[in-house]
């Protein structure tokens, strides 16, 4: 027996079918849609959303057009499928109207403190030190006011107006996702990876965006998509007490109020706007703990 | 290497194989030990205190110690990834980042560190090619360029590039993301010796 040991690195293994490029958002996108509570949720967002784009095109009625004889009608009266308010307004049509605005009101503050917030956070973050321990005590004090009365005490500095609470919604909701950001970013600085790329003589703005950037968006994204049924209800208790959109606007939150006074009368109709804000933001937090549990395939 | 056209100014082989390669002269490096209301520092620890030694080329040096003696201590002052409280490093006959010595960004073309941990080395969100493509890159290497030599690299330690290349760190095995790990390293065959 001849004792010859041969040593090899092991050879191109067979080449297999070329992997499939697997993006990580691709992998997110195929765990949500094996997720049956994520496509029951996006799909009444869905139809939500959709109602709300689409309202000037498929709204049954004008939503401003008031009648002193009509009003109150019980749902599902001829001709008003969702009965009519307390001007004899067609509530269908000012549901799917009122969504516009809700929606906005709920998706704008958000997205704005989502990108002002991560910057703010991340350049924290990874600056660290004293820089880092002043700008997070700053936000403290912003953190430290329940957001309700936050939001309605900058709301009401500000004055009435739509664009005025889109403004106190963002600063209601900065310093919370400053606050995600930083921790966040504090953390992945310290990782290895952050330190070998340091090593390799990047500097530290190809740093941040290539290896920082891509850690802490995820779980920023998914706070963020948290806040947005507290945006929805937030806005619509700002136009509930008249500090957000006027009257005769159409929105789930104003119409809430404006009805108060139908609730003896016709409480199923008084109850319609509250039942939206309310489904809708039901759906926006079980769709985010649907991304949270997708996007936590990784470590 | 064919890369001789992106090879910003190499440095060169200075004094042959008499020259050491690193002359680390009196390290020292004490933390701060911070404690009371006040946040005053009152004591030091003395991580690293007064380490000497010199490498000759073509050499290996390995410094043994029980934990936290400040062996990683010393390498990351080495690699400037700490900056040192006082002390002098030669490398290859030139200081680093000091008048007439050579920029951080060349030693650092130079030098590179073998993390421990192979797996949290390597970024979670690149894929094994983008990770080893990411050195040169920052040198200034064209991303298509890069990227060929990632899959060469992946190739010559035994990884199909067309079945490892576009796989991320978690789907690796320990072996497989070590060798990634260590390949970071900017042009491998810069300096020979």
């Amino acid at each position: 027996m001849s004792a010859t040991l041969e040593l090899s690195l092991p050879t191109a293994a067979p080449v297999a079918a070329p992997a499939p490029s697997r993006s990580y958002w691709r992998v997110v996108g195929r765990q949500l849609r094996r997720d049956p509570m994520a496509l029951a949720a996006g799909l009444v967002l869905l139809l939500i959303i959709g109602a709300a784009v689409f309202a000037p095109w498929l709204a049954p009625a004008d939503p401003y057009k008031a009648s002193m004889i009509k009003r109150l009608l019980p749902i599902g009266s001829p001709g008003f499928l969702l009965g009519t308010d307390e001007l004899g307004r067609d509530m269908l049509s000012r549901l799917m109207h009122g969504g516009r605005l809700s929606l906005l009101m709920g998706v704008v503050p958000v997205l704005a403190a989502f990108g002002i917030g991560t910057a703010i956070g991340l350049f924290a973050g990874y600056v660290g030190g004293r820089l880092n321990m002043v700008i997070i005590r700053v936000l403290d004090v912003f953190y430290a006011f329940p957001s309700v009365l936050l939001a309605v005490a900058i709301s009401g500095a500000l004055g009435p107006g739509m664009s005025n609470s889109l403004i106190a919604l963002t600063l209601v909701f900065v310093p919370q996702v400053v606050r995600v950001a930083e921790s966040v970013t504090t953390q992945v600085r310290q990782l290895d990876y952050i330190e070998a790329a340091r090593m390799s003589g990047a500097s530290a703005f190809s740093i941040i965006r290539v290896h920082v950037l891509g850690n802490v968006l995820g779980p920023v994204f998914v706070y963020a998509t948290g806040l947005l049924s507290v945006s929805m209800i937030l806005a619509s208790g700002l136009s509930f007490l008249g500090l957000g959109v006027k009257p005769p606007e159409p929105e789930w939150g104003l119409m809430l109020n404006t009805l108060r006074s139908a609730i003896y009368v016709n409480p199923w109709i008084a109850a319609l706007p509250g039942a939206l804000i309310f489904v809708t933001s039901i759906a926006f937090n079980l769709l985010a703990d649907s991304v949270r549990s997708a996007m936590d395939i990784r470590r | 290497m064919n890369s001789a056209l992106h090879t910003p100014s190499p440095v060169h082989d200075r004094g042959g194989p008499a020259q050491p390669l690193l002359v680390v002269r009196d390290l020292k490096k004490h933390f701060p030990v911070r404690s009371g209301p006040l946040e005053r520092t009152k004591k030091f620890v003395h991580a690293v205190d007064g380490v000497s030694f010199s490498v000759p080329k073509g050499k290996t040096l390995g410094i043994v110690g029980e934990s936290g003696c400040g062996k990683s201590t010393t390498a990351r002052l080495i690699a400037r990834l700490m900056q040192a409280d006082s002390g002098s490093m030669v490398f290859d006959g030139e200081g680093v980042d000091e008048f007439g010595g050579i920029r951080l960004k060349e030693f650092r073309r130079n030098l590179q560190m073998v993390f421990q941990d192979s797996f949290a080395s390597l970024n979670p969100r690149l894929t094994i090619a983008e990770t080893i493509a990411y050195g040169p890159r920052v040198h200034g290497m064209p991303a298509a360029e890069a990227r060929r030599q990632a899959h060469d690299l992946l190739a010559r330690v035994g990884l199909a590039p067309a079945q490892f290349g576009s796989r991320y760190p978690h789907d690796l095995s320990r072996a497989a993301s070590a060798s990634g790990s260590t390949s970071p390293g900017p042009w491998p065959s810069t300096r020979a010796w």
